[in-house]
């Protein structure tokens, strides 16, 4: 087993903290408290090529293998302090990039999917209704055939960039007879007659990147944007989480290598009582709780990118995965307030924003809660 | 890979229940036989026993609805 990095990729990761830490950093602490999504720090991480990143070299990306994506993702994460944008980045590319790929046309890729890496057109992955949730299928949405159209009615909820998308993946029923086996995907514009993009709700964490609900009334939906076949919007959807449960929370890990560096440094240089205060077990043993879980994340994500990588089943290292990164990055954030103290209380820090925009990675994409049913059903219980 | 071969693998792996009564047209999907984790199970138990890739988007009612039909569509990988 051979855990090294090649020259090319450590130059890579260097370059990618370097950009991360310059270009995409600034008003945080503004942006936070308004809750305001910047198209502009989405465009220059597009230029950088960041939404690339995973794409085949034959559609227009760089074809990084997903190891070296997760740790470029990872680098990212270390030098932008915005876990909203990074966040959001990781949805695009393995939620709805991951979908186009595999299941989308020629014609479709080549309409959504070079707008999409150059940053100009954002795509909401529309999956969540109010009556469904961890219960994904339980959805009532419904797409019903007219000729060489679908007409679209759906209420859709807590959809990461729904106010602000240019088009969205939705996911409605074609035969509401047929339970979670009779849903289908669609590409629908968001300009679309019908289509609604309500405002942007506030929530804890994670408040630079917008979520909101969608309306769809009677939206006609041309034929040739069924993603993939019809019937087959369970496997679509099954198939891009299980993506995204892999992947999704790489950036978490360059946050907790940040998190870790500013702990090791405050706790060096703060005195208290004639000495550092990393001196006291108390805070020590928290930043050495710290490291341990920063490298064991590590070797989970890079097995569960290597596995997916390579065609191989990870169902269940994609759920030890997305459960262990949220709440390692949660259990961090707390530690790090822990050894801050009052400091680490104030919003100017940053340091409770991490842990605010840590709860988020416990719910979305799946919660801990539903990755540990996955967990215990695959060990037969 | 024949019929019998998948239905024991259900019976043993799945529904934890070497005795359990599948007919080989018998619903699995509507009738929540199969949750989604075991088809995603299933899928993967078959491919790897098949040495072969089956596409997500194939993974439907049409194609899974029954041992007859799962059976069928192997036929055509």
């Amino acid at each position: 087993m051979d855990f090294s990095w090649t020259e090319e990729q450590e130059r890579l990761v260097g370059e990618v903290t370097e950009f991360a830490r310059n270009e995409l950093a600034s008003d945080l602490v503004e942006r936070d408290a308004q809750g305001s999504f910047s198209r502009d720090l989405w465009k220059r991480a597009a230029d950088y090529g960041v939404l690339g990143w995973a794409v085949p070299v034959d559609q227009g990306g760089a074809g990084y293998d997903l190891v070296t994506t997760v740790r470029l993702l990872e680098a990212l994460g270390e030098g932008c302090p915005d876990n909203g944008l990074t966040f959001g980045l990781g949805a695009q590319m393995w939620g709805v990039q991951t979908a186009l790929l595999h299941f989308g046309t020629p014609e479709q890729v080549e309409r959504f999917l070079p707008a999409s890496m150059a940053g100009e057109s954002l795509t909401a992955y529309c999956m969540t209704e109010e009556v469904s949730g961890s219960d994904a299928f339980g959805l009532e949405g419904t797409a019903i055939r007219d000729g060489d159209h679908y007409v679209l009615n759906a209420e859709k909820v807590l959809i990461t960039f729904g106010p602000v998308a240019d088009a969205a993946i939705v996911f409605a029923k074609t035969n509401p007879e047929a339970g979670r086996w009779g849903l289908s995907a669609f590409l629908v514009d968001a300009n679309a007659s019908g289509y609604t993009a309500h405002p942007v709700e506030s929530k804890m964490g994670l408040r630079t990147v917008p979520f909101g609900k969608v309306s769809l009334r009677d939206v006609r939906v041309p034929k040739d944007q069924l993603l993939g076949k019809e019937g087959a919007g369970a496997s679509i959807f099954t198939f891009s989480q299980g993506w995204e449960r892999s992947l999704v929370l790489a950036p978490q890990l360059g946050a907790m290598q940040r998190q870790l560096d500013d702990c090791v440094q405050f706790a060096r240089t703060r005195v208290r009582a004639g000495q550092s205060i990393g001196k006291h077990q108390a805070v020590s043993h928290r930043i050495a709780d710290m490291k341990l879980r920063l490298e064991t994340g590590r070797l989970l994500l890079y097995k569960t990118a290597w596995l997916q990588q390579n065609g191989r089943p990870n169902l269940m290292e994609a759920a030890l995965t997305k459960t262990y990164l949220g709440e390692c990055f949660r259990d961090s954030c707390l530690a790090a307030i822990a050894i801050h103290g009052g400091d680490g209380y104030k919003t100017a820090q940053g340091v409770e924003r991490d842990l605010r925009d840590a709860i988020g990675g416990l719910i979305y994409g799946g919660t801990t809660d539903i990755q540990r049913n996955i967990v215990a059903g695959l060990l037969g219980l | 890979m024949t019929i019998d071969q998948i239905r024991q693998y259900i019976q043993e792996e799945l529904l934890l229940d070497e005795t359990a009564v599948i007919e080989d047209d018998q619903d699995l999907l509507l009738s929540e036989t199969l949750d989604s984790l075991s088809v995603t199970r299933l899928v993967q138990h078959l491919e790897s026993e098949l040495g072969a890739t089956i596409p997500p988007e194939d993974v439907t009612l049409e194609n899974f609805s029954s041992l007859a039909s799962i059976h069928a569509y192997l036929g055509t990988l």
